[in-house]
């Protein structure tokens, strides 16, 4: 039987051709480099896509995006990834931006939707609080009504991209009365608001990632409320459930992956025909072995997420085993670069050139992947979620 | 009563070195070239003189001795040099007692025992770096010495590289060379290591020092770095026991203390499992380097030569999982450098890599196997020659 036509053939020509073309040969070499890509990458990327038109990959075309499906979408970030473009920033794009889509107010799309587009704003999440994490309903900053304003108390930590976001979509208690998660509501708060202060956390990757944010009497306007007040829990599941396949994960991982075999075979560790080459190469082999497995298992997905039978523990098993799949590729890769690179983190000396070597950067990937398993929910809530499906109850 | 971890070889020099290590302040860069508090104070406490025999003015105290100092140091993340400067270096020196280089070699160690001294010895590489050609009476160095461990100021600096002096026929040897940190200018370039752990990479191109600066050559030096090595590579699964064992004990002690859900996390069975699995490979592995410390009392052997590398291999892979389950079982708080168990984390990490990773020591193994071997093989081969 003669194959299918692929639909999708000159969609991929015209991707591949965008993406050889319009992302900067530096921008490249930055982001193959595995340094940490900060504002000015994501932008100079964002404003190419702007450009052509792609800023927006998961929107719908009356608000400025494609309206790819999903398929598509899986395209541009394979191509994309395979060339070494930046990935997109994603907290306005992929999760404040929909929020506002479907429950912002005419003047909040007006406001806030044309600066995600065009990369000119930057948002930043403020979920986490000291006591509330994986139970994030827990959390206890405040926000109180006062005229047309809310007054906003409180603190939030493991905020990434604090230092260089100009807004944060923030979830804040507002009543705390009945169920805790019924007292909560989302605020969108510029970060130049008099009471905000934001203080790095020093991690053990020592990359300047996420922070602490501590809101002291923070006057937001009411109109800055998304959706109903109380209603922010209805607002941070919509997310969830809407974006709970990331069609850039796996086209990423491929990438890290070749890099890594790449590594091996050009540094390994022990000479070559060593044991130590062997036990290596299995792992790499292992891990290419997964990064096939994961790419069919959300090709899968996204059909059933199209057919809209996607079940919950598919997503689960995918963030599972993603980022269980990009420590193992990143723990080959710190054994390869060893203990020269693992006493030479940080160059003290402030000599720029050593900034662009890759095994460096690999060290330092490999200590912010441990991030991995636990942001974005752990992989023991993952289990739980999976387990639940599994055993129907 | 939760979980204590028990030291390998208790006594005053454990609980001494305990209390000065857990009082020692983090710091991230050490400004200029003045030594710590903590660093005077071990240096007070002669923690350098305890290898050293009592002929040179040392405790000629036991490797369980000095074993116990690395663990104590381990459960606080210490990230002195000390394994470098009070074992590796001593061991080194001693091993060339009664050689041509007899007299620098004991000259040093008396100082080194009297704290006046420290040496870092820097045995990594074989030398391929750094070439050294004959010059006048002495020898001129080209090359990098990269590498150098000055967390804490050295007096001295021990090295291999490769080439000859003045009168050598060989003019590609292996030399083991003493020099003067001022014989060297200032480092080019300085480096923080994943746990805090300062190096330094100095340029040694026209450095010129006198003949007597070779205190050994060929196999001579070789075999004397190797054994150092392994004494540097027992005492940093030493610094990995106590890592670990304060690292069960911290996530034991925030498992019960945060809560989720309204419970603390200690009531997951996910989590207490995974707290179960570090301490099982914990008790191994504290075994396995109790054992191997009193066994090495005696001196090294080829035998136990083998048996360092099966103990740094084993016990890098015990530090990399306890490293890798205490990040988790934290959560986002287990990214934090501010956190113990987090620079616990990255200092049992930090130790599997120093003094041979695991890739170098299962190298070492699978040669040291096939050797014997192809040796056993031969002299079957022999013995059925002899019947025939």
């Amino acid at each position: 039987m003669p194959q299918a036509a692929d639909p999708y053939l000159s969609f991929r020509e015209e991707l591949r051709q965008f993406a050889d073309t319009q992302c900067p040969e530096p921008l490249k070499a930055f982001v193959r480099s595995n340094r940490k890509i900060t504002r000015d990458e994501y932008r100079t990327w964002q404003e190419k896509l702007f450009a052509r038109g792609w800023a927006a990959p998961n929107w719908p075309v009356e608000h400025g995006g494609t309206g790819w499906d999903l398929q598509q979408r899986y395209l541009f970030e394979e191509i994309t990834a395979q060339a070494d473009c930046p990935p997109q920033y994603h907290h306005g794009l992929g999760h404040i931006g929909p929020v506002i889509l479907h429950f912002g107010t005419e003047a909040q799309k007006a406001r806030f939707l044309p600066r995600i587009l065009d990369g000119s704003e930057w948002w930043c999440q403020g979920y986490s609080e000291p006591g509330a994490g994986s139970d994030l309903a827990s959390l206890k900053t405040s926000a109180v009504r006062d005229g047309d304003h809310y007054v906003v108390n409180g603190q939030k930590i493991w905020t990434s991209h604090a230092q260089e976001a100009d807004m944060m979509y923030t979830l804040v208690r507002t009543s705390s009365e009945g169920r805790k998660q019924a007292g909560i509501s989302l605020l969108l708060i510029p970060m130049d608001t008099p009471g905000i202060e934001v203080r790095p956390i020093p991690t053990i990757d020592h990359w300047h990632h996420v922070n602490e944010v501590f809101l002291n009497d923070v006057r937001v306007p009411c109109e800055n409320l998304v959706g109903e007040e109380g209603g922010g829990w209805t607002c941070a599941k919509f997310l969830l459930d809407r974006e709970r396949l990331s069609p850039a994960t796996v086209p990423r991982l491929a990438r890290l992956a070749e890099q890594v075999g790449q590594l091996l075979e050009e540094r390994g560790a022990g000479r070559p025909g060593s044991p130590s080459q062997h036990v290596l190469m299995e792992r790499l082999y292992l891990a290419q072995a997964g990064v096939k497995g994961a790419r069919e298992m959300l090709l899968g997905a996204i059909q059933e997420e199209m057919r809209g039978t996607l079940a919950a523990s598919k997503s689960s098993a995918l963030k599972l085993f993603c980022s269980e799949l990009s420590q193992q590729l990143i723990g080959i890769a710190l054994d390869i670069a060893g203990p020269t690179y693992a006493a030479r983190l940080v160059d003290t000396s402030g000599l720029e050139a050593s900034e662009a070597d890759l095994c460096r950067s690999l060290v330092h990937t490999y200590l912010f992947y441990r991030s991995r398993t636990i942001a974005g929910g752990s992989s023991e809530v993952q289990k739980n979620v999976i387990a639940r499906d599994l055993f129907g109850a | 009563m939760p979980f204590h971890a028990e030291p390998m070889f208790p006594g005053d020099l454990y609980d001494t070195t305990l209390r000065v290590a857990a009082d020692a302040p983090v710091a991230e860069t050490v400004p200029g070239d003045a030594p710590s508090a903590t660093w005077n104070h071990f240096l007070a406490m002669g923690l350098q003189a305890v290898l050293v025999g009592e002929e040179d003015g040392g405790a000629g105290a036991s490797l369980a001795d000095i074993a116990a100092v690395a663990e104590a140091c381990g459960r606080h993340a210490s990230p002195a040099p000390l394994v470098s400067r009070c074992a590796v270096a001593p061991t080194l020196l001693a091993a060339l007692a009664g050689t041509a280089a007899d007299g620098a070699a004991r000259s040093l160690l008396r100082d080194i025992a009297l704290g006046e001294a420290s040496a870092c010895a820097l045995l990594d590489s074989d030398g391929d770096d750094l070439r050294a050609t004959a010059h006048g009476d002495g020898l001129r160095l080209d090359g990098m010495l990269r590498g150098a461990d000055l967390t804490e100021p050295a007096t001295h600096l021990l090295f291999l590289c490769r080439g000859a002096v003045a009168g050598d026929a060989d003019g590609d040897d292996t030399l083991l060379v003493l020099a003067p940190r001022g014989a060297f200018p200032a480092a080019t370039s300085r480096y923080l290591g994943i746990d805090g752990r300062q190096t330094v990479d100095i340029e040694a191109g026209g450095v010129t020092l006198p003949a007597a600066s070779v205190l050994a050559r060929g196999q001579a030096a070789r075999e004397a770095a190797a054994q150092a090595r392994a004494i540097g590579a027992v005492l940093a699964c030493a610094q990995i026991v106590g890592a670990v064992g304060a690292m069960i004990e911290q996530t034991i002690d925030y498992l019960g203390t945060r809560h989720q859900f309204g419970v603390a996390l200690a009531t997951f069975q996910a989590l207490r499992h995974r707290v179960v699995e570090m301490y099982v490979a914990y008790e191994s592995a504290r075994g396995l380097v109790r054992r191997q410390v009193l066994d090495l009392d005696g001196g090294l052997t080829p035998a136990l030569l083998r048996d360092v590398s099966l103990l740094k291999l084993s016990l890098s892979a015990t530090a990399r999982q306890a490293a890798e389950s205490t990040i988790q079982l934290h959560g986002g708080i287990g990214m934090s450098r501010e956190l113990p168990a987090a620079r616990l984390a990255m200092h049992a990490l930090s130790c599997s890599l120093q003094w041979g990773d695991r890739f170098e020591h299962l190298d070492r193994l699978a040669r040291t196997d096939r050797g014997t071997a192809d040796a056993a093989a031969d002299a079957g081969t022999d013995a059925i020659l002899v019947a025939a």
